[in-house]
């Protein structure tokens, strides 16, 4: 993983990391990456992928509004409001 | 790339992509109300605003709507379902991923039918139906430096149809946008209501010269809230896409903003393209089954679809082909003219055009639809029966549904109020009679010339002095008699 | 039964005490909190405590008792919460500066439950910044110390809530593992922790690291009392679509000293193969305890277990997840923020500037391994990976009602030995990776002390749903390895 690489995918993840920080990233990613390759070795052809740990099955819930919940204690939480909204930087349409 | 020659040989190929809000009570993965206008921030709780710790628990309802639009779509629905995360930071999107579905849909390969001329229909393809949340609004404040988020519709139950590629005009996206919200609306999906953003939809366009497969480079179309801006965006960006590709330049592949001040499609900021949604499969839920009860359940719930009931009220209750298309249109006005069907007794005909009339009218006055119409279908059934038994002229009748809507009162009561019963007494009647051939000699002298017009004319001026009381048939049998006829 | 150590006080014997009356929980609380203030400026176990809150709490149990409505399995009992896990009221920072200040509205699930038996939350521990570490040296705030030697990691990532029961300070916590993070920790500071069944406990209410894998579980000093807390937080939760539907066993009830005629499965990764040479030794004696506890030893040396692909397969998963759950840290809807003038370098400088390093390095990963190009070389491949460590586990447990051996293939090492080599450290997560994979329960259980006086723990990892059985199993070789109720030396000083 070079650094390029690890700018763009800082990127995508949206974190700002310096040029120093950036190349120490580059090469523990590229090492760590090198000893993930090991994987390679295991033949998984026509294996299914496991995004679950067993063999669970989804439940739903009953179409029911619940009691108004705790609004006013979330966006206490919010660093800045206006009016009622959630105030962030201007987004440039 | 090969430019083409020259416009002629270009046709577009167009898909959309349809988003409609699905009319449960609550939101897709929490309990909070699905309301469209509440105040900012009123319907938020901790799962839809991304607090750290939570986890979503699906609508069983939204899931039955969605597979009830599948079916109505003609789709093939899987046994089971899995929803997958979309990840991209925006501020409208608190988890920083939207919970979506991409690799097993609730529905893939269903179709809707356009009627074309002269009967013959076409279908375009729905690429696959599937489910997501909505995202919350922002705004804008004009000449601030900061942007506004409300999270209410953060978590809305959304329903994604793709159509296949098969449009190959403005006009066509147009036509399918219609018949696409009728079927959905028939499902009972969703409300479909473009102005309140129940329904949006997104627009692809290339062009390939005509017989080809290749396609330029496909831009896509954003911002559309009507759909005759679709059909106007779409229009736009053919001939802009045609005059590029005319002066031998490429058409870029990107997204457009349709600009219905200026009436032009602009680019978005390149610099917002960059995405790479990373799909993976939502750990916090595990696959759902479909289980083949449900569907059948849900297959058998659905009502009748408009090309069936169209094709119903042509064969089966003889209306003209235009009558039925109207009353098909839409669910509630079918439904509606079904229920006064159901009174029994009374002609399809007539209530049809009561129904299209007087009703429709009374719905749009109001600025509500249909079924918020205050005339209970028994009430028009009965006021149908009325005239059809000649107790009531059409005029009449049209007041008394009038009435019947402002004060609630029965078709018999509104009769009464408004002084309405049919004047049939031959000697009552014979004043009116009189006193209208006395006051127009002229129509007189022109009947007895040959000019069976004005016979009704004089009709006309009895019906006028007894305020539409009067029964016609008999007003005409009066006058023929004095006329010496 | 041998007999505890001076210093040990069980959540059992505090509730009996509390219930009959012949403590109160004030006393209980008091004496909690007299010891935290002895202890935490030397150990560092937490993050908060709540002093007020927790008195406030003993306050009311007491009226209860005397009011002779008293009850609940943990009556009185303090209990530590590992700051990833939400308790209405107090902060949940997940030892993360992204979250300073943060209160959720809300407690998890398994809080919940502590709540309505009775028990008190004393505080929050400290632990790996989101879980993400081996050592809790992660945490953005303070390493924690281990209690056996100041100058070593507790391990991690629920380090705090290891050292807080291996000090003496509560006689239970709540942490969460992920591949590791109740029973790394547990075994290296010589205390009993244990992971469940993936969906045996509810994480509502948990700080999502890897929702596929995280499950929170408990920390104690007597199998019997990690039991009570397990089955209290263990069953149903509609608000968990991935928690098991059934109620959980009574996990107390199923505790049997006896092992006769369970056969238990050993295999030369978690054995013989263990780096160092203590733990192999103290694992070696562990195994013949079990056989003298009448089991059946069954060397598993055809089956490959597959450990030496558990750390890539782990962190790819893990990660991929983990970089998708830590998106929603922006500082728009809560958290400090990083103040920046456009919307952009908001999102970037919060997240650059607030989360560690090795959340950072984790985040990177995990959205490289999604990425478009690499989505199947990396995160595919390792579920199918995934698969079929969930294939050879099903393989092995067809013959043996049990897999044992070392939890860590080390002791605890000192602080800041291995916090810049990612890889090595990494590596501390071998052994206990597998069942998470595998979403197994696991347990790890004490087994003795290196001559440099470092606890050893044993890890029994049973099939899947045979939580009962595991505690059973580790409740067994406790009541022979005499090492119930020890605690650190340091606790003794406080006696
Ligand atoms: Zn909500």
């Amino acid at each position: 993983m070079d650094r390029t690489t690890v700018d763009w995918v800082a990127r995508l993840a949206r974190l700002e990391i310096d040029e120093r920080t950036s190349a120490r990233l580059a090469a523990q990613l590229s090492a760590i990456l090198e000893y993930f390759r090991s994987l390679e070795q295991l033949a998984t052809a026509g294996i299914a992928p496991a995004a679950h740990p067993g063999d669970l099955r989804g439940s739903t819930r009953p179409d029911e509004e619940a009691a108004a919940s705790a609004a006013a204690q979330l966006l206490a939480n919010v660093p800045r409001t206006r009016d009622g909204f959630i105030q962030v930087p201007r987004i440039i349409e | 790339m090969t430019a083409p020659r020259a416009a002629p040989d270009l046709e577009p190929v167009i898909g959309l992509e349809v988003h409609v809000q699905l009319a449960t009570r609550s939101k897709l993965f929490c309990a909070c109300r699905n309301e469209y206008g509440a105040a900012p921030n009123a319907h938020v709780c901790p799962v839809c605003t991304g607090q750290p710790g939570v986890l979503p628990v699906l609508n069983e309802q939204a899931l039955s709507l969605g597979l009830s639009a599948a079916l109505a779509l003609g789709c093939e629905v899987p046994a089971s379902t899995k929803f997958d995360r979309k990840n991209y930071f925006y501020p409208d999107l608190p988890k920083g991923y939207q919970i979506s579905q991409y690799d097993r849909p609730l529905g893939l390969g269903g179709a809707v039918e356009l009627a074309g001329d002269g009967g013959a229909t076409r279908r375009v393809g729905v690429a696959r139906v599937h489910l997501e949340e909505d995202a919350g609004k922002t705004l804008h404040p004009p000449g601030e430096n900061y942007s506004l988020v409300d999270l209410n519709r953060a978590g809305v139950p959304l329903l994604e149809i793709v159509s296949a590629p098969d449009l190959r005009s403005p006009e066509e996206a147009h036509r399918y946008l219609v018949a696409l919200k009728r079927t959905l609306r028939y499902a009972r999906v969703s409300e479909c209501d473009m102005e309140k953003g129940s329904l949006r939809c997104d627009a692809n366009v290339s062009l390939r010269a005509r017989g080809s497969s290749a396609l330029n480079a496909r831009v896509e179309i954003k911002n559309l809230n009507s759909f005759r801006n679709v059909e106007r965006a779409l229009a736009h960006d053919i001939a802009r896409q045609t005059t590029l590709l005319a002066a031998g330049e490429a058409v870029l592949q990107e997204t457009r903003m349709w600009r219905e001040e200026e009436e032009c499609t602009a680019p978005l900021r390149s610099k917002e393209e960059e995405h790479d949604y990373r799909y993976f499969p939502e750990p916090d839920l595990p696959e759902f089954a479909i289980p083949p009860e449900l569907v059948e359940r849900l297959r058998a719930g659905l009502p009748e679809m408009p090309a069936a009931r169209l094709e119903r009220y042509i064969g089966r209750l003889g209306l003209p082909a235009e009558t039925a298309a109207a009353l098909a249109a839409d669910w509630e006005v079918a439904d509606y003219y079904e229920r006064c069907l159901a009174a029994g007794g009374v002609p399809a005909r007539a209530v049809a055009s009561f129904v299209l009339g007087a009703v429709l009218q009374e719905a749009n006055a109001r600025h509500v639809s249909v079924s918020g119409v205050n005339i209970p279908p028994a009430s028009l059934a009965e006021v149908a029966r009325l005239v059809e038994a000649g107790a009531l002229s059409h005029q009449a009748a049209r007041k008394v549904l009038a009435e019947i809507a402002a004060s609630g009162q029965s078709a018999a009561q509104a009769v009464a109020s408004l002084g309405l019963e049919q004047v049939s007494d031959r000697a009552q009647l014979a004043v009116a009679v009189d006193a209208a051939l006395a006051a127009a000699p002229v129509a007189v002298a022109q009947y007895r010339a040959g000019k069976q017009n004005a016979l009704n004319a004089l009709v006309g001026a009895v019906m006028k002095a007894t305020r539409g009381k009067a029964d016609p048939k008999l007003a005409r049998q009066l006058l023929l008699e004095r006329l010496g006829a | 039964m041998t007999s505890p150590a001076g210093a040990f006080r069980s959540a059992v014997s505090i509730r009996d005490d509390v219930v009959h009356g012949r403590r109160s929980a004030r006393e209980v609380i008091e004496e909690t909190l007299a010891r935290i203030d002895r202890l935490e400026p030397r150990v560092d176990a937490f993050l908060a405590v709540d002093r007020a809150g927790a008195l406030a709490r003993a306050a009311e149990i007491d009226a209860e008792v005397t009011a002779g409505r008293a009850q609940g399995r943990l009556l009185g009992v303090p209990v530590a919460v590992k700051d990833n896990i939400c308790v209405r009221g107090l902060p949940a920072t997940c030892a993360s500066r992204i979250l300073a200040g943060y209160h959720p509205p809300f407690s998890a699930h398994a809080v919940e439950r502590v709540l309505a038996e009775g028990g008190v939350v004393i505080g929050k521990t400290n632990c790996d910044e989101f879980g993400m570490g081996s050592s809790t040296e992660n945490s953005a705030y303070k390493p924690t110390r281990n209690p056996h030697d100041l100058e070593r990691v507790p391990g991690g990532s629920s380090g705090g809530s290891a050292a807080a029961v291996a000090a003496g300070m509560v006689p239970l916590s709540l942490g969460s593992d992920t591949g590791g993070s109740i029973r790394q920790p547990a075994s290296l500071c010589g205390v009993i922790g244990f992971k469940p069944t993936f969906g045996a406990v509810s994480r509502f209410g948990l700080v999502a690291f890897a929702s596929s894998l995280d499950q929170i579980g408990p920390l104690g000093a007597s199998l019997l009392d990690v039991a009570t807390l397990a089955s209290v937080i263990a069953g149903p939760d509609a608000r968990d679509s991935t928690a098991l539907p059934r109620p959980a066993p009574d996990f107390v009830a199923a505790l049997s000293p006896s092992l006769e005629g369970v056969r238990i499965g050993v295999h030369r990764d978690y054995v013989e193969d263990v780096a160092d040479a203590a733990v192999r030794a103290l694992i070696g004696r562990a195994l013949e305890t079990l056989r003298e506890a009448g089991a059946r030893i069954v060397h598993l040396d055809g089956v490959d277990l597959l450990s030496r692909y558990a750390v890539p397969a782990y962190y790819l998963v893990a990660n991929s997840e983990a970089s998708s759950n830590l998106a929603r840290f922006d500082g728009l809807r809560y958290g400090p923020g990083a103040g920046a003038p456009d919307l952009l370098s908001t999102y970037t400088a919060t997240r650059g500037r607030l989360f560690g390093e090795e959340v950072k390095r984790r985040i990177l990963l995990g959205t490289f391994a999604l990425s478009s190009g690499y989505h199947d070389a990396y995160y595919l491949k390792a579920l199918r990976v995934r698969r079929l460590f969930i294939e050879a586990f099903q393989e092995a447990f067809r013959n043996v009602d049990f897999i044992a051996g070392a939890t860590s293939p080390i002791p605890a090492f000192a602080l800041g030995e291995k916090i810049d080599d990612p890889v090595t450290m990494y590596q501390c997560d071998v052994l206990t990776i597998p069942a998470s994979l595998a979403g197994l329960p696991a347990v790890s259980v004490p087994c003795g002390r290196t001559p440099q006086g470092l606890p050893v723990g044993l890890q029994i990892i049973g099939p899947a749903l045979a939580d009962a059985r595991v505690l059973s199993c580790a409740f067994a070789f406790e009541q022979r390895s005499g090492l119930m109720g020890t605690l650190a030396p340091l606790a003794e000083e406080v006696a």
